[in-house]
């Protein structure tokens, strides 16, 4: 090497990748565990600290590039103009041990459940609503609460077949709940193909580890499908229903359909006769019996909802209540992962299952009742308002970091719509490792998990380990400059 | 075990496996097209060149309207980037890459990753940018482009429904631009008195590059219109000897 420009400190001398990093005063989950360090992490630890930086920042171009030119992106469009964009990938992992892991495994079923059996009892007899448990006017009066499905007796009494739950963790390392999300839940295609990536581009810090598979995930999925087809169909066709290429989640759409080896159709695909529907094939009508869809209740069908939809398949929604075809998720499930319902949760799983949450939740106050709304504009700067109807992290307020002007501005917010929202404690998210521009430094994740429910609730050992990239933001929400990691469940 | 091409297909992937190869004969033809005619610009006899092109894609409404005092040298930035001209490279690229989109779970991974990076590079093209000098590199590379895409999806598509339409596509484009090249060549020599076998005859037909492959394609087609002029008997509807497709049939089979 002989070059004339200027060496910089890494070119001289190859620097450990840890070796700069300063340990943050809340819990890492590679370097700060609050305790003694897990066998499991320690070998990846050491591996990690024998590979530089500059390594590291040319194996993750080349990761990028992958995925970029493999189109493992989402799209965003305007004028007309279609933009791919890929969710920024991190190739330091993020690892949960197995003790870790079968707490999550346990509180992700028992959390499904009772999710389950809430949706079950709002839409027939509401006995939950009658003992009091929970405002009725908060489940009746909730735009997300679905009348057609009011009586109806879905498959096998689930809901809720495909669900995301995010979880983050305190200063402890106490895993909290942070949302559930019960009605279309994306992410869980970055989650097999960052391992994919990962083990190309990292073989040297996997080889030998006890990392559990994701590879199961597609045909578990169509494995559930199938379990909760209409009874009486022995070989069920099982379609992925989406909104189409202009859908910025289609890429995972593609994947998920070649997972399960099912066609993946468009409403205009489908027609429904007799109350059945069927797929438009080169070979004449083919009858269908589960859909995946991956679409919003109320695109569903423009009989029974918006009238101006063209995404949907007119009459769907009578061949589901004829019980010809299932829908995965069921309609109307967006009741049970609403904001406000979330405060409940806690007393929901115990007036179900008589036990306690396995996994806690985040304490929250609910502004639509009076004390948690003095509570909320009495501590505006120190908590997260969120609003109750949005998600992608849109139009939340994190007290601490809010400017003066700022506040007064969400105190009015407040003040004229308090039902919108709720407030939680600003939780110190817990960090990892992550590559940035100027070495690697701590930066806030979460984990959503994945489960899905058919004869019985599985969760896919791993998740989306997403992170903040930005310095100090709490915001992991790819819109709002998130990126992604491969998540390491340890078998062992 | 049951034939793969038995499978019912979706019909919409049916139509769009069928549009996905046509756009891509088509964008090499064309590539071959404006390669050669560059190539005839050059010499001093070909001023008109550009003209033909434009007529062998039955392109003279749309161009005059677009450049109505345009020179001829418009025919490149009309067929590279005009997004009006739904026959331009870049309005193929986007066709091929919405097709290639909707059939995404029906593919490889390695056809939709060439198609995803070879459609984006040709999206990001800079008309102006492009010089006469350049132009036969670029239309060089998206032949190679085109002929690698034929290689993946001959090596990795399953044969069935979607690779029989991917099939008719490829093949429907085909015979629509050859009858487009033998009108066309026709058209341009008879006016001026010249023979077949000319300078200009032998470079359209070097638009590929082993001529003889046109030719033999060419009386391929010239024997099919022959058979069916024959058959239905159509001289006596003023499409007998005097056709010109019938004469240069004629001309071939001798």
């Amino acid at each position: 090497m002989s070059s004339a420009k200027p060496h910089t400190l890494s070119e001289t001398m190859p620097t450990g990748l840890l070796d700069g990093y300063q340990v943050p005063e809340f819990f890492c989950e590679l370097m700060n565990r609050k305790g003694p360090i897990p066998e499991a992490l320690s070998r990846v630890r050491s591996r990690l600290a024998a590979m530089d930086v500059a390594e590291l920042r040319k194996r993750t171009a080349s990761a990028e590039a992958q995925l970029y030119s493999m189109g493992i992106t989402f799209t965003v469009y305007s004028n007309r103009e279609a933009i791919d964009r890929i969710l920024p990938f991190d190739a330091i992992p993020r690892i949960i041990t197995a003790q870790e892991w079968s707490h999550i495994e346990r509180g992700v079923q028992q959390r499904i459940q009772a999710l389950n059996l809430f949706l079950h009892d709002i839409y027939h007899d509401r006995k939950i609503l009658k003992d009091g448990i929970i405002p009725a006017g908060l489940v009746l009066n909730n735009p997300n609460y679905c009348a057609a499905m009011v009586g109806f007796k879905v498959p096998g009494g689930v809901y809720v077949h495909v669900n995301g739950t995010d979880l983050i963790r305190d200063m402890d390392g106490r895993f909290l709940i942070l949302e559930d999300n019960a009605r279309t839940p994306s992410g869980v295609s970055y989650v097999i193909e960052n391992r994919h990536m990962m083990l190309r581009l990292m073989p040297d810090l996997a080889s030998g580890l006890p990392i559990r598979s994701v590879e199961e995930y597609g045909p578990r999925l169509h494995q559930t499908l199938c379990e909760v087809a209409p009874e009486g169909v022995l070989n069920p066709q099982v379609v992925l229903l989406s909104p189409g290429i202009y859908n910025s989640a289609y890429f995972e759409h593609v994947f998920l359909s070649r997972e399960m080896g099912v066609p993946l159709v468009e409403g205009r695909d489908l027609f429904v006769e007799n109350h059945r529907v069927y797929m438009r094939t080169t070979m004449g009508p083919k009858p269908v019996h589960s859909i995946y869809r991956r679409l919003n209740d109320e695109f569903l069908d423009p009989l029974t909802f918006n009238p101006d939809s063209l995404l949907g398949v007119p009459g769907l929604i009578d061949a589901y209540r004829n019980g010809n075809v299932t829908l995965a998720n069921a309609l109307g499930t967006g009741v049970a992962d609403d904001k406000a319902v979330y405060a409940y949760m806690p007393r929901i799983i115990r007036y179900y299952l008589d036990e306690d949450p396995i996994l806690d939740s985040v304490e929250t106050h609910i502004c639509a009742e009076e004390e948690g709304l003095a509570y909320t504009l009495a501590n505006l700067d120190k908590l997260v308002v969120k609003p109750v109807g949005e998600s992608g992290g849109y139009g939340l307020l994190i007290g601490p970091h809010a400017s003066k002007a700022e506040l007064d501005e969400f105190r009015q917010k407040l003040q004229q719509d308090p039902s919108n929202y709720i407030s939680q404690p600003v939780i110190d998210l817990s960090v990892t490792p992550t590559l940035c521009p100027d070495g690697v430094e701590a930066r806030h994740v979460d984990l959503r998990p994945f489960a899905l429910t058919g004869r019985s609730v599985w969760v896919l050992p791993g998740g989306l380990s997403r992170v903040a990239l930005r310095k100090g933001s709490l915001v992991v929400n790819s819109s709002q400059g998130g990126g992604s990691k491969d998540t390491w469940v340890m078998a062992s | 075990m049951m034939e793969l091409a038995h499978f019912p297909l979706l019909s919409r992937y049916a139509e769009c496996m069928m549009w996905l190869a046509r756009y891509m004969e088509r964008m090499e033809n064309l590539a071959r097209l404006l390669e050669v005619t560059e190539t005839f610009v050059r010499d001093a006899e070909g001023q008109t060149a550009w003209d033909s092109i434009v007529s062998i894609n039955s392109d003279e409404s749309l161009f005059s309207r677009l450049h109505p005092a345009g020179s001829s040298a418009d025919a490149v930035p009309f067929y590279l980037t005009e997004q009006e001209n739904p026959g331009s490279m870049r309005s193929m690229a986007h066709a091929i890459r919405e097709n290639a989109r909707a059939v995404r779970p029906l593919v490889s991974t390695e056809l939709w990753t060439h198609l995803n990076v070879f459609t984006r590079w040709l999206l990001e093209l800079d008309g102006t940018s492009v010089k006469t000098s350049s132009l036969s590199g670029l239309c060089g590379r998206i032949r190679q482009e085109c002929q690698t895409h034929y290689g993946i999806a001959e090596g990795t598509l399953y044969r069935d429904q979607a690779w029989l339409f991917y099939r008719l596509g490829k093949h429907l484009e085909r015979c629509d631009q050859i009858t487009r090249l033998v009108d066309i060549r026709y058209h341009m020599l008879l006016p001026q008195g010249e023979v077949p076998g000319s300078a200009i005859d032998i470079t359209q037909l070097d638009s590929d590059p082993t001529g003889q492959h046109t030719e033999r394609n060419c009386q391929y087609v010239l024997a099919l219109y022959s058979h069916r002029y024959q058959s239905d008997n159509l001289a006596g509807a003023g499409i007998g000897n005097s056709s010109p497709l019938h004469q240069i049939v004629l001309n071939r089979t001798q």
